[in-house]
């Protein structure tokens, strides 16, 4: 390198650290993201199953350099009065410090919570699992499964990687078959394993963030580029074109030509990422 | 219950390995892109993740010191990293000995006089439990540490050994470390072979302590030729890539 | 077709309620009801930050959500940063930087659309706090039932027998910018926008019934100067 180009690549450096919405606008005014992505574009996407083997069911998602590791435990519980027969599906979102140093250390932060309750209300609301098929007899005994989705590193747009996250492990989750004996002590047997849930529907979360100047949608925001933008758009379908849920906040500039083309975006997404889960059960 | 049989008759233990023999070890680094520096390692089943951050500004203005950096250790554990699901939270008893303890390895290694009112944080993730925590976590804040460029006077490296029916094992698995076998943990500086820290917290008869120790010593001394090659490894790959 | 409550028309809204500064040592506050369904909402600020908060060119704006019984949960959190995220942006932020807007939201009574009523309640509370605005947001519900009917603000019967539940905010500018969409629940693309039309329209009475309450409070304020 010569010196002119020390120099220059210094000077970009230091002008995105002290001026990063101008920085930023001037990538988006040739309609291409800092990261070499057009607007439109996700980032490459990978899943892994089964890479926990003391959980349950497991998945490991990257979604460019966001990574979650989501591993379901099972325990035996008893049912709520109300509903001797529904087992419990509890999700956890954890954003610890290892996965970016904006976290701090101690109680779980407002995004983390945040990001559980909207997976949570999600499982309730849409019809995604039949809950009572973790009974394991009416009444006595069900499964509780605890689902703990762990972000090992943090580049925005952490709630559809937990969402798929969540699925996969969903998906490849196992339990081994129990009864309740007559003395009233739940045995279960690992020498047969069952795959006890089936999902109904496939959830699948696309996350837009939108920019007031130049007005601009940018489908699955990096961590820089959420910090810029207020305004995001979380939608989620199923693979039938459904939708299940749409949030939008933080802004006034979305309309509802905007929530089409991103509807429409969603929808391309889905289609892609159930063939890749597809895929990925499959091998 | 009939009692498991650790050591079979031709001397093997329950997962095949001789005595004497680590579990395989991989380890990585500058695996996330976050950190300044950053490890993974697997001895075994038992996964562990690694980031360092820093040296940076102190957080609590009076925890700062005028001649060094503070090193600051965050331990975690992933809920369904064990067999049994437990919420620990991050302030429970258990966790904070380890955090300490890792702390206290690292204090003398790492040069915080080159660094005087700064902080060095070191966070540790355990994804999957299978016996030697506090060992694989010592490891992977040594490579991750290295991988942040922080001046230390030597690698530490950790392993663990105990005894099953008076044969001193190595590397001792989930298995192993909960059927009432003896553990210790040493982690030595592989060059001047100086012990950094030894803990043991179960009966252990004084005469086998020298040999179960010398066992785990080796047991370290393997760990760094494996972690060494690693880093001399990244280290060519990284002046291939600056020659180029 | 006759709705549980009584009302008659399917886009028929519930009975608004509003009264202002009732509580005296916020800077503002107000208490809104769609029916049944109330909260009250305080306002203190602009006042001084935590330094962790303190944003350099704006105000760091916070919202409190205490339930009517019981310890907040992390539905009250999800409540929390909605809320926030909506009002943030009719506020002219950047008028009071390195100061702290801290809004309490506290549900007195629950039928159904506490999203929707804390809007308005805040609205009405930050307007009697006098804060800098650029607009005012309003909200309104609606839910499609099993049946694939419409209702507007529905309450918390007809919310048992609903497939999916939107909520819409709205603020008045002339182009009425959509603020807030919180949808959840199984639908088509055809009825989310039909939905955000029917709530577009009720969120003008909204608006509007919030201009007549201020109006008649300074009213009110007003000729008790005179008389006094």
């Amino acid at each position: 390198m010569t010196e002119n180009q020390v120099a220059s690549s210094f000077s970009f450096k230091i002008f995105e650290r002290i001026k990063p919405d101008e920085y930023f606008r001037r990538f988006i005014e040739e309609n291409v993201r800092p990261d070499g992505r057009a607007l439109h574009t996700f980032r490459p996407t990978s899943i892994r199953q089964g890479a926990i083997t003391t959980a349950n069911g497991s998945a490991m998602v990257r979604i460019g350099g966001t990574t979650v590791v989501c591993g379901i435990k099972a325990e035996v519980a008893e049912p709520r009065v109300d509903r001797p027969k529904d087992g419990f599906l509890v999700p956890n979102v954890e954003l610890s410090p290892i996965c970016s140093a904006n976290f701090r250390p101690g109680p779980p932060s407002e995004q983390a919570q945040v990001n559980a309750e909207i997976i949570n209300q999600v499982l309730i609301n849409c019809d995604i699992v039949d809950l009572s098929e973790l009974c394991i007899d009416e009444g006595k005994a069900v499964w509780s499964l605890y689902a703990d989705i762990v972000c090992i590193n943090y580049d925005g747009n952490i709630l559809d990687a937990s969402f798929l996250a969540l699925l996969c492990a969903l998906k490849d989750l196992s339990l081994p078959t129990a009864e309740v004996l007559p003395s009233s002590i739940v045995q279960a047997n690992s020498s047969m394993m069952i795959k006890p849930l089936k999902l109904r529907r496939l959830p699948i979360s696309s996350t837009f963030c939108i920019f007031a100047n130049p007005k601009v949608t940018l489908s699955d925001p990096t961590d820089s580029e959420e910090n810029l933008s207020k305004e995001t758009v979380s939608i989620i379908l199923d693979t039938d074109g459904k939708i299940l849920y749409v949030h939008k906040s933080g802004g006034a500039m979305c309309d509802a030509e905007m929530m089409k083309s991103c509807f429409s975006r969603a929808n391309e997404r889905a289609a892609e990422l159930n063939e890749l889960i597809e895929r990925t059960s499959s091998q | 219950m009939s009692r498991l049989e650790l050591l079979t008759v031709e001397g093997l233990r329950i997962d095949g390995r001789r005595p004497n023999e680590l579990r395989k070890i991989t380890a990585k680094t500058s695996v996330l892109a976050q950190a300044d520096g950053s490890a993974y390692i697997e001895q075994g089943n038992t996964k562990c993740l690694a980031a360092v951050y820093g040296p940076q500004e102190v957080r609590h203005r009076m925890q700062i010191l005028h001649d060094r950096a503070i090193i600051n250790v965050e331990f975690n554990v992933a809920p369904f990293s064990t067999s049994e699901r437990k919420k620990r939270s991050k302030n429970d008893k258990r966790s904070l000995e380890i955090a300490s303890a890792i702390k206290q390895t690292f204090e003398p290694v790492v040069q915080t006089s080159q660094f005087p009112r700064s902080q060095i944080d070191i966070y540790l993730q355990v994804l999957q439990h299978d016996g030697g925590t506090l060992q694989a976590c010592i490891n992977a804040a040594t490579m991750a540490l290295i991988d942040a460029g922080i001046p230390m006077i030597d690698y530490v490296c950790a392993s663990t050994a105990g005894c099953i029916e008076k044969q001193p094992v190595l590397d001792l698995n989930y298995l192993e470390e909960s059927s009432d076998s003896p553990e210790l943990t040493v982690a030595i500086l592989p060059r001047t072979g100086k012990v950094n820290l030894m803990s043991m917290e179960s009966r252990l008869h004084v005469d086998m302590l020298e040999s179960v120790a010398a066992l785990a010593t080796q047991g370290c001394e393997q760990i760094h030729t494996i972690l060494d090659s690693v880093v001399r490894q990244n280290t060519q790959l990284l002046k291939d890539s600056m020659l180029q | 077709m006759k709705r549980s409550d009584g009302r008659t028309e399917p886009s028929q809204l519930r009975a608004f309620a509003a009264s202002q500064s009732l509580l005296n040592r916020a800077d503002g506050s107000a208490k809104f009801s769609f029916g049944e369904s109330t909260v009250i909402a305080s306002v203190v600020g602009p006042a001084e930050v935590k330094i962790r908060d303190e944003k350099m060119d704006e105000a760091t704006v916070e919202v409190i959500v205490r339930p009517a019984v019981g310890f907040p949960s992390t539905k009250d959190k999800l409540l929390e940063r909605a809320l926030r995220q909506t009002v943030e942006p009719t506020i002219l932020a950047g008028m009071m930087p390195r100061t702290l807007i801290q809004i309490v939201v506290q549900i007195v009574q629950e039928d159904g659309n506490m999203l929707s009523t804390a809007v308005n309640a805040i609205s009405l509370a930050m307007l009697d706090a006098g804060l800098p605005m650029n607009s005012l947001a309003a909200a309104v519900s609606a839910i499609i039932d099993q049946e694939g009917n419409l209702l507007l603000d529905p309450n918390s019967k007809e919310l048992e027998n609903a497939s999916s539940v939107h909520t819409f905010a709205f603020d008045n500018t002339t182009s009425y910018n959509l603020l807030l969409s919180h949808c959840i629940g199984t639908y088509s693309q055809e009825q989310y926008l039909d939905c955000l039309d029917a709530c577009k329209h009720a969120s003008e009475r909204v608006h509007s019934f919030i201009r007549t309450a201020v109006e008649k409070r300074i009213e009110k304020e007003y000729q008790q100067l005179q008389s006094s």
